[in-house]
């Protein structure tokens, strides 16, 4: 077979896949993009805005909160999701007594739809019938009301975000701490390592290149949180939780103004790339280098 | 040549596919149309609820239509019906829009009514208040839905609570119901909390109006910056202060509300009069028997007896991208007809044509609510008019009397700051 014959059968074995991507991503995306430049509303007559949308947004303080909501949400709940699934992965990565049955329920969140576990959760921080406020009560403690206060409820959607993805950085750290060769921890140990030294030297060298491709991922998905919120707490109190996907939403299904929505989305990719773009840069040089 | 086995193998299978081709055809006579609602409007037409009445085997008699229904609960009802407006097809014919959704861009994605109305006219069609027909029409006299299902809200209290509380009678003026629901609330022996009064944010425009304010003029002239509006607000910031309402109010959603006055946790709530079959109803409430109704007192400080509550009714519009126009408006003349108004009634539905409630079955069997439901129809009116900004000048409004009932604002400040974000979305400004 020649080199060209097949390049040529590379070439149409990608298609589809090339395909995919023109259809699923780049042309919704050029859409989001035209959108984004007009005034565009349910039942009234497409206009061109140029940058009227864009300008909209930026100058409205309700979206700059909204950003910068997102972004300490993505500080705060990416933290948490890399420390405790790789501190669950840590605790799995020995043998004990059930543990597949534990790893399934540990993923077992990941096969829910974030708006089940919104509401599973909405129930137990419920501030009449849930049970984290009536077991405070039996306790002799008043019922902390979760989602009037910014600081609660900020912590609140933190802690249900992070039990929700604990398992997004669980499956990937979990096989590369399996993965690590016994002999390499046993010699550590024979010359001297504490499990700190152990874990800082000879551990987390071996599993930086998953976590960053958790940390890449999760920060991406983070970035586009939605489902918990809206179920949660909707953005509030006082637009306290509001991140810049739940005002996309608001703009385009409750206000109807889905040129503003568009131009929203727009904004969120852009801050996706720049975010992510430094993370996928280290990953491919440790990549290259390894 | 055949067995006798092969015989009867072939003629069973030749009476099966008689049977099911008989089947279709005789199908092919009904026309299936789908509709978009709630799940309240199916279960007024097939009876989810109440006597149970099933209208669907009347309509396929006298139209020759049956219905498919696409029920969303609320609010998402309103996101998918304006989603499925804006789409060029739908398989949609028909669909259940509420009245603040029939702002000018929603109207210009629904077919006029006139001409169906001119040239096969709806039983009765005077019997429909005119203030609601004005509210779903525009300048030029088009019609764009033909209400089905209205309420002026009543005021429902928990006879126990107030008993206990030492209140024999429910409040004749508003005054009187601020300070009962204050009376009453606290915390019950099995320390869970009880709430003098169902509120929400929107909640204050009914206060507003106890007091002879309110939000709007018909005009779009802002209302919520005068005295009747604050002192609402501060009213309600002082029940806040004392816990008659929750502490988290601003969250509490219309379920959360059903849920505490089930379990007997709120003395009084302003909803729709069908409401009361839920209250009553003795699988999910603990407070059957316990509930009275009657209406909204206004203040002694005004001339009127009637709190005007929030006018809240549903109409049946054809999308501009039906499916079926046609079978659409024969299921709209249908369902608009004295006797399906009248079984939908029975049904739990809150019916559009005063002459309904004089119906003598209908009064004996909801003799609770029936009086105060009339009467409150009679004086009710939408919160807000229709206008394409309505939802985030409404969010905006609720987001500011928030910051003052919980101390953030003074009413003033607040009132005066949504104005100032309110006014350039009106249509007045636009």
């Amino acid at each position: 077979m020649t080199l060209h014959k097949r390049s040529a059968i590379g070439l149409a074995l990608l298609l589809p896949i090339f395909l995919l991507i023109i259809f699923v991503v780049l042309i919704p995306e050029i859409w989001a993009i035209v959108m984004s430049m007009a005034n565009y509303r349910p039942g009234a007559p497409i206009t061109y805005a140029g940058l009227e949308n864009y300008q909209k947004i930026l100058g409205d303080p309700n979206f700059k909160d909204a950003f910068i909501n997102t972004i300490r949400f993505v500080i705060f709940g990416v933290s948490l999701q890399l420390v405790f699934g790789t501190g669950v992965a840590l605790l799995f990565s020995r043998q004990f007594w059930g543990q597949k049955l534990w790893i399934a329920l540990i993923l077992a969140p990941m096969a829910m739809s974030p708006a089940i576990l919104g509401t599973t959760w909405k129930y137990l921080f419920n501030s009449e019938f849930g049970p984290i406020n009536f077991t405070l009560y039996q306790m002799g403690i008043e019922p902390i009301y979760w989602f009037t206060q910014a600081n609660y409820a900020f912590a609140a959607l933190l802690l249900v975000y992070t039990w929700n993805h604990i398992p997004g950085v669980f499956i990937l750290v979990y096989p590369a701490l399996i993965s690590i060769p016994p002999e390499l921890v046993e010699a550590a140990k024979i010359d001297g390592a504490n499990k700190l030294n152990l874990f800082w030297y000879v551990i987390l060298p071996l599993i930086r290149p998953a976590l960053l491709i958790a940390l890449i991922f999760r920060t991406i998905i983070s970035l586009r949180a939605f489902g918990e919120i809206l179920v949660l707490t909707k953005g509030g109190p006082f637009r306290a939780t509001e991140v810049m996907s739940i005002y996309l939403y608001k703009e385009g299904f409750v206000y109807f103004s889905w040129g503003t929505s568009a131009a929203v989305g727009v904004v969120i990719l852009i801050v996706t790339i720049v975010i992510a773009s430094p993370q996928i840069r280290m990953l491919s040089r440790q990549m290259m280098e390894s | 040549m055949l067995s006798r086995r092969s015989h009867r193998l072939f003629f069973l299978l030749l009476t099966v596919f008689l049977l099911i081709t008989a089947g279709a055809l005789a199908q092919d006579d009904t026309t299936e149309i789908k509709v978009m609602s709630h799940p309240v409007h199916e279960s007024a037409v097939i009876g989810g609820a109440g006597a149970e009445v099933d209208l669907s085997p009347d309509l396929v008699e006298a139209t020759g239509i049956s219905l498919v229904w696409e029920t969303q609960p609320w609010p998402d009802i309103l996101e998918r019906t304006v989603r499925e407006l804006a789409l060029a097809d739908s398989d949609i014919s028909l669909m259940f829009l509420i009245s603040q959704q029939y702002s000018p861009q929603v109207r210009n994605q629904l077919m006029p009514l006139n001409d169906f109305l001119e040239s096969d006219p709806i039983e009765n069609f005077d019997g429909i208040a005119e203030g609601m027909l004005s509210f779903v029409s525009d300048s030029e006299g088009n019609i764009y839905g033909i209400p089905m299902r209205a309420y002026g809200p009543v005021l429902f209290y928990n006879t126990a609570l107030l008993e206990e509380a030492g209140i024999a009678e429910p409040p004749s003026t508003w005054e009187e119901y601020i300070a009962d629901a204050t009376a009453i609330a606290g915390r019950r022996d099995d320390g869970a909390r009880i709430y003098g009064m169902r509120f929400e944010p929107s909640s204050v425009i009914l206060g507003a109006r106890a007091y002879g304010g309110g939000l709007l003029s018909g005009d779009f002239d802002i209302l919520f910056t005068e005295e009747p509006m604050i002192q609402a607000i501060n009213e309600a910031a002082e029940l806040y202060a004392e816990g008659v309402i929750p502490p988290d109010f601003m969250n509490l959603v219309a379920d959360d509300w059903l849920t505490l006055e089930q379990n007997g946790q709120v003395a009084f709530a302003v909803r729709g009069p069908t409401y009361y079959s839920n209250l009553n109803d003795p699988e999910a409430s603990q407070v059957v028997g316990q509930i009275g109704v009657t209406t909204v007192p206004a203040s002694e400080t005004v001339d009127f007896d009637l709190a005007p509550g929030n006018a809240s009714f549903w109409s049946m519009s054809i999308p501009a991208n039906s499916a079926d126009p046609e079978a659409a408006w024969e299921v709209i003349k249908f369902l608009s007809s004295d006797m399906a108004a009248t079984e939908m009634a029975r049904n739990g539905n809150a019916p559009t044509k005063l002459s309904v409630y004089e119906d003598p079955e209908f009064a004996e069997v909801n003799a609770a609510w029936v009086d105060a439901a009339a009467q409150s129809l009679l004086v009710a009116k939408p919160d807000w008019p229709a206008f394409d900004e309505q939802s985030r000048a409404s969010d905006i409004f609720e987001e500011q009397v928030v910051l003052a009932i919980t101390g953030q604002k003074s009413a003033e400040e607040a009132m005066a700051d949504a104005a100032e974000l309110i006014a350039p979305l009106l249509p007045t400004n636009e």
